[in-house]
């Protein structure tokens, strides 16, 4: 199961993708700053691909607002805190109308069982597993 | 003849705008000259990050004791002046061998006005002047006298010649070796594809567009206007353009290429693709494609030939989302399949696998077309091997979508 998330990451936007969400929002966790994500997108079966297509949609498009120290050619993937107009909701609206318009195979969590943390999120990736119909939605 | 396959393609509902578009930095007219003073640039400079990075770097201790022993007045920069070619020397402590097919290049194009200021160092208090940098054009420069090429010099006079230098006077042999190196290499900024392809389309455009010019600057003329047909534009792989719909970043590709290759593929970006980049997928292996499917006789223009590549590229939608996707899968797949046919691992994946692999999918999604050609049948049994192939590579899932 491919997973494309938008996250609150060492305090700052990430969007990215994996299969292993829980180890990824582990790894963003940082002192008494908890990460969190806020959006999350799931490729439906046999569409891994679809989200990796979206994943690098998204970073195109962000590519002025990713923060980049070093004025590298290839910047990092967290989007440079000056930017404050790129938001989570931002972000996520990149996303739904990548699947909208190219159109791709990937399905939106509900709200309600949002934002995920490090407490929730072993709860929310099994829900989807077992009860895809009930954690998601159609965009 | 309407498509085949159980995948239909959706188009992207997305229009694409002028502004989604990167600019073409190719459309110029005689006469166009970009020029910017001195301190225009420097001041574009003082304004990056890259300046406040260099200041920095200067005021630090190891910055500083690294530039030891390093003249760094500027009354202490290289002098110019004209030397005589009996007088200058090649040695191999601080050059390369002599290259005659080098040697032969520089006088069969020779043109006077081309610079030709050649570095040295001279040994203090001697006349004896080791070369740096340009000893194949000094040599050039005294065959040509020898030989009669100059119609104002007498031959007899070759050795007497002068040569313009940039004169270092030094007995230090290091510095010579690390000039050799820098002025080879090291310290150039190398000159990319996109460049030469730029080169290339202004040598037409700019210098040439109303009469016959060099053959390459016409080819490069007659891609770059096919590609600008089918709104593909090249750009600069560090642009921020890149990754705007219909830019060509890999230009290093295109001199692969003849306009038949990039009308193909133009046509299908712009058909099925317009908001996307251009990907390298979509270039060398369609230039295969196009060339094996010529070979076999199909009819580029007929109602079948434009079903069979909308299959292709709904096929492409349907298992990747899109071209790049499309590659790493297959980079994915191939080894997988090799371990498993063969039980070793390969040492990389075959240039055509992505098209082998897009080709078996068309197939096995029920499309016939290929049939028909004897070549391509073949062409698709590639990467079959001991009762596997890659599509059984494939997750589970992905190979469900086939059933």
């Amino acid at each position: 199961m491919m997973l494309l998330y938008i996250a609150d990451a060492h305090g700052k936007v990430k969007p990215g993708i994996s299969s292993s969400p829980k180890a990824r929002i582990t790894s963003y966790t940082s002192g008494n700053k908890d990460a969190a994500i806020h959006y999350l997108f799931v490729a439906e079966d046999g569409y891994d691909e679809h989200v990796k297509n979206c994943e690098n949609y998204v970073k195109r498009t962000l590519f002025p607002f990713l923060e980049n120290p070093h004025n590298s050619h290839t910047p990092s993937e967290y989007v440079d805190p000056i930017h404050t107009h790129i938001t989570y909701k931002y972000v996520s609206d990149i996303v739904e109308d990548r699947i909208k318009n190219h159109p791709l195979r990937i399905k939106r969590v509900k709200q309600a069982f949002l934002p995920i943390t490090r407490y929730n999120i072993k709860t929310v990736v099994d829900g989807i597993k077992n009860f895809p119909d009930k954690y998601l939605e159609d965009i | 003849m309407s498509t085949q396959t159980k995948f239909k393609w959706v188009a992207n509902k997305k229009k694409v705008t002028a502004q989604d578009r990167p600019v073409n930095e190719l459309d110029k007219q005689p006469g166009y000259v970009d020029a910017n003073g001195i301190d225009q640039l420097a001041k574009l400079f003082m304004d990056s990050p890259e300046y406040t990075q260099l200041k920095k770097l200067l005021e630090t201790a190891e910055f500083k004791t690294s530039r030891k022993g390093k003249p760094q007045r500027y009354d202490q920069m290289p002098k110019l002046g004209r030397i005589k070619i009996k007088h200058l020397l090649s040695a191999l402590a601080v050059q390369r061998k002599i290259d005659f097919e080098h040697l032969v290049r520089i006088i069969k194009t020779w043109d006077s006005r081309r610079p030709a200021t050649i570095n040295v160092i001279k040994l203090p208090n001697s006349n004896t002047c080791y070369i740096t940098d340009g000893q194949h054009t000094v040599l050039a420069i005294a065959l040509r006298a020898k030989m009669g090429e100059f119609p104002d010099v007498d031959p007899k006079d070759w050795l007497e010649l002068e040569v313009n230098c940039q004169i270092v006077e030094t007995s230090d042999f290091s510095f010579a070796r690390e000039h050799f190196l820098g002025i080879n290499g090291d310290d150039k900024l190398p000159i990319i594809p996109f460049e030469f392809h730029k080169i290339h389309v202004f040598g037409k455009r700019l210098d040439s567009p109303l009469k016959d010019t060099q053959e390459k600057y016409e080819l490069a003329n007659r891609i770059q206007t096919e590609l600008e047909a089918h709104n593909l534009y090249p750009v600069h792989p560090n642009s921020q353009d890149r990754f705007k719909a219909g830019s060509v970043v890999h230009v290093n590709l295109l001199s692969k290429l003849d306009v038949a290759d990039v009308r193909f593929f133009g046509k299908n970006h712009s058909t099925y693709w317009d908001q996307e980049p251009l990907d390298s997928m979509e270039m060398l292996p369609f230039q295969d494609l196009r060339r094996r499917l010529e070979k076999d006789g199909e009819d580029f223009t007929s109602a079948d030939h434009a079903a069979f590549m909308k299959d292709l590229n709904a096929i492409v939608k349907e298992v990747a989302g899109g071209w790049a996707e499309f590659k790493n899968l297959t980079q994915q797949v191939y080894p997988e399949y090799y371990c498993s046919a063969r039980n070793e691992d390969p040492s990389g994946v075959p240039k055509d696998a992505s098209l082998v692999l897009l080709l078996q999918l068309y197939v096995k999604a029920g499309g016939t077309h290929l049939n028909q050609f004897k070549n391509m049948t073949t062409f698709v049994t590639r990467y079959t091997e001991n009762n596997t192939n890659m599509f059984k590579q494939l997750d589970v899932a992905k190979r469900g979508l086939f059933k």
